[in-house]
């Protein structure tokens, strides 16, 4: 499984973040969100930031701990937050800047698919994100 | 608390003293946020005869409990304050993500007073809310100016930002969001450069608790869209964004066209959506809104802009025979850069257009000049020569020169794009709306032109009106935009499950109505009675020439009657003074009338 990101189809709109923040964070927070917008208002343009689900997931390869695994079942990328030292070696392995920090746990933030069924995907209507 | 943060910022910009202050939980029952809760702020702190760019008047930005939640297009902020342009009170919102931000901050509002001794801005991210200099902003263009903020703070940091406009004081310059996004009629923009206020730039890292299941909700709101946002009846946002209306009014007659002597223009195919989408570059969205009208267009000069929306290609199109899209793509670029609201602009102009053709007075400037219209605008912005006659809005210029008998305004708000002759609904809500000529507290036309009800007759209107501006009022204080209109029953649900707080619809329209009568209460403070709920002389005397209304006498006699029956059902008196009887009604004896204070 993995999101399909087409970014000159986003309107902006941060639904996404905001969905994604509720359902891992009980709490409408952008910050603690596992998907970005940035938004560009005076040309009107966005770009979709999300794990990309790389083949070989350098953010799983390169965690010492195991804390970082790839879920066979889901098909997306894991942080098991109690093993987690916060060496953020997995920020620092994406090539595409799609690992953030929580700003309350400083613990990595990557997308887990929300365990096989992502929340931001309903919530984009104009299919920006999209599920396959 | 949930929705809400339960904290406001209070800024005295002469002492430069800050304080964050706890709004009663009661305030927050009864007058919900945005346009309720700022308007009682005003109530209790302003006089209303205070001069409006006075350091004594405030200015207030107000959410409501939805912002930054992820409820439909609730990104929108209430920006209140007493008007320079009507002396009336107040109420413009403002979409973009500012809304979002301010509560990510963790503050529900800013209520602003005094005046900087130089050009400041107001920097608020969190816990630090500090007055900075803005001598080197002070001139700057909005766009230049959010730039060198974005530059210095972060690419994606929110602020509400004047232009040379707001500065100085043009009485319609307004306060801009995300470049395109303004709280734009009333002249706000001149308020805040009455008080040296350039900006203000927000920052927020605290997210929003709501007060039922969060994953219910998620699942509640995804519901919601799909059975009541992403129907039907909202397609015309992705399809044509508000352009779409273009041609609905041209085929009901309310087009306004050169200073609103006809209702139908007959180069509308230059100023329509088809002559927009020759244009569209993409489509973008406020903060949480699945409806998505914003539209970016392109000019041959590269221009680019988010917009024109209707009310732009209405008053500086048709209004000021002016088809040519690239120059109203480039006349909506300057007055966003200026800071000036597109419908009065537009509105000045077709009057100093007329004014010149009839002989009135010599403003230099005819119909169909588009060029000339761009040069103007500068000149309105920087007030030079007659630009600073145009900057006093349409009802000042013809006090000044004359042309009363072509002015069109109510309280001194120039009118919107929307005939009044075509539709006499239209005609009662601009006369009694609560900041002038406007169409957003009562869009009575959707229910008569545009609907079903006989658009040539008074009969039934004043029920429509008042359902209106009481819904309105709920809905601007919650805040939901205007493109959605849930039931009142959706509302009250909403806000139950975001605020943990019961709410009925029952009580939402008590509320609805309440508001509305806090500001005809400001309204008559400042002196204002039923002399001033007057439609201008063209509307009453002269018919259109062509459309449905076309050589349609205007029924006087039946407005003058409706405004009775207006005043009637809301309780007020004849001269429309609101009744002891009614304020015990809506729960308002408690202070707000000047008895006994309700802490």
């Amino acid at each position: 499984m993995k999101l399909i990101l087409d970014s000159s189809r986003c309107t902006g709109c941060k639904s996404c973040e905001l969905a994604c923040a509720g359902f891992h964070a009980n709490a409408f927070d952008p910050g603690r969100s596992r998907i970005r917008i940035v938004n560009d208002p005076y040309q009107g343009e966005s770009l979709i930031n999300v794990c990309r689900n790389c083949p070989d997931h350098p953010c799983v390869s390169t965690c010492q701990f195991d804390a970082c695994t790839y879920n066979e079942r889901t098909g997306f990328v894991e942080v098991h937050d109690e093993v987690c030292t916060r060496c953020n070696a997995c920020v620092a392995a994406c090539s595409y800047d799609a690992v953030f920090l929580d700003p309350m746990t400083e613990l990595p933030l990557i997308c887990d698919g929300c365990s096989g069924i992502p929340r931001c995907v309903p919530f984009c209507y104009k299919e920006a994100i999209r599920l396959e | 608390m949930k929705g809400y943060s339960g904290k406001i910022i209070r800024v005295d910009l002469g002492t430069r003293e800050v304080r964050i202050e706890e709004p009663l939980r009661l305030w927050y029952e009864k007058y919900l946020g945005g346009k309720g809760l700022g308007y009682r702020y005003l109530l209790q702190d302003v006089d209303a005869k205070v001069d409006p760019l006075g350091p004594d008047n405030e200015i207030i930005f107000m959410n409501g409990p939805f912002a930054g939640t992820i409820v439909p297009t609730s990104s929108r902020l209430a920006v209140l304050t007493k008007s320079p342009a009507t002396g009336t009170i107040l109420v413009s919102l403002v979409g973009g993500g500012v809304a979002a931000e301010l509560k990510y901050a963790g503050y529900d509002g800013i209520i602003i007073c005094g005046r900087a001794a130089s050009p400041v801005y107001l920097y608020v991210s969190n816990h630090k809310v500090a007055i900075e200099k803005a001598d080197a902003l002070w001139g700057k263009g909005i766009h230049e100016t959010e730039g060198w903020l974005r530059e210095k703070y972060k690419p994606e940091v929110k602020s509400l930002t004047i232009g040379p406009g707001g500065e100085n004081e043009v009485l319609y310059a307004c306060i801009t969001v995300d470049s395109y996004h303004q709280a734009g009629r009333g002249g706000a923009g001149a308020v805040m450069g009455s008080k040296n206020l350039k900006a203000i730039v927000v920052q927020g890292s605290t997210g929003v608790q709501i007060g039922s299941d969060m994953k219910s909700f998620l699942d509640y709101i995804l519901d919601i869209r799909k059975r009541d946002v992403l129907t039907e009846a909202h397609l015309w946002t992705d399809l044509t964004g508000t352009p779409g209306t273009v041609d609905a009014s041209q085929e009901i007659g309310v087009l306004p066209t050169r200073n609103y002597q006809d209702g139908q223009y007959e180069k509308v195919a230059g100023i329509n959506s088809d002559a927009v989408k020759m244009k569209l570059k993409r489509t973008r969205a406020c903060a949480t809104c699945p409806l998505g009208c914003g539209r970016f267009t392109q000019a041959k000069d590269g221009s680019l802009v988010e917009g024109p929306e209707y009310e732009t290609l209405g008053l500086a199109g048709s209004n000021c025979d002016v088809d040519d899209m690239d120059t109203l793509i480039r006349f909506n670029k300057l007055c966003d850069d200026l800071g000036l609201d597109t419908i009065s602009t537009g509105g000045v102009l077709a009057f100093a257009m007329e004014a010149t053709e009839k002989g009135i007075y010599d403003f230099g400037i005819r119909f169909g000049e588009g060029e000339k219209m761009l040069d103007y605008v500068k000149r309105i912005a920087g007030r030079q020569d007659v630009g600073n006659l145009l900057a006093a809005g349409v009802k000042r210029a013809a006090a000044a020169v004359g042309g009363q008998d072509i002015a069109m305004e109510v309280k001194g708000l120039e009118f919107p794009a929307f005939d009044p002759r075509g539709s006499y609904g239209m005609a009662l809500a601009y006369a009694t709306s609560d900041r002038g000529a406007c169409h957003q507290r009562a869009f009575a036309i959707e229910e008569d032109a545009f609907g079903s009800m006989d658009p040539f007759t008074f009969v039934n209107k004043a029920e429509v009106v008042k359902r209106q501006q009481d819904y309105n009022s709920a809905k601007d204080s919650l805040i939901i935009c205007d493109f959605w209109r849930p039931s009142p029953e959706t509302l009250a649900e909403i806000y139950t499950k975001v605020t943990g707080w019961p709410m009925t619809a029952k009580e939402l329209k008590i509320c609805g109505e309440r508001i509305w009568n806090m500001g005809q209460m400001f309204n008559q403070g400042a002196g204002f009675s039923r002399k001033d709920d007057y439609l201008p002389p063209r509307v009453l005397h002269d018919p259109l020439l062509n459309g449905p209304a076309a050589h349609k006498t205007f029924k006087v006699d039946e407005f003058t009657a409706s405004l009775s029956e207006l005043y009637g059902m809301r309780g007020w008196d004849e001269s429309g003074k609101v009744q002891t009887e009614k304020l015990k009604q809506l729960g308002m004896d408690d202070g707000i009338a000047g008895g006994e204070s309700e802490l």
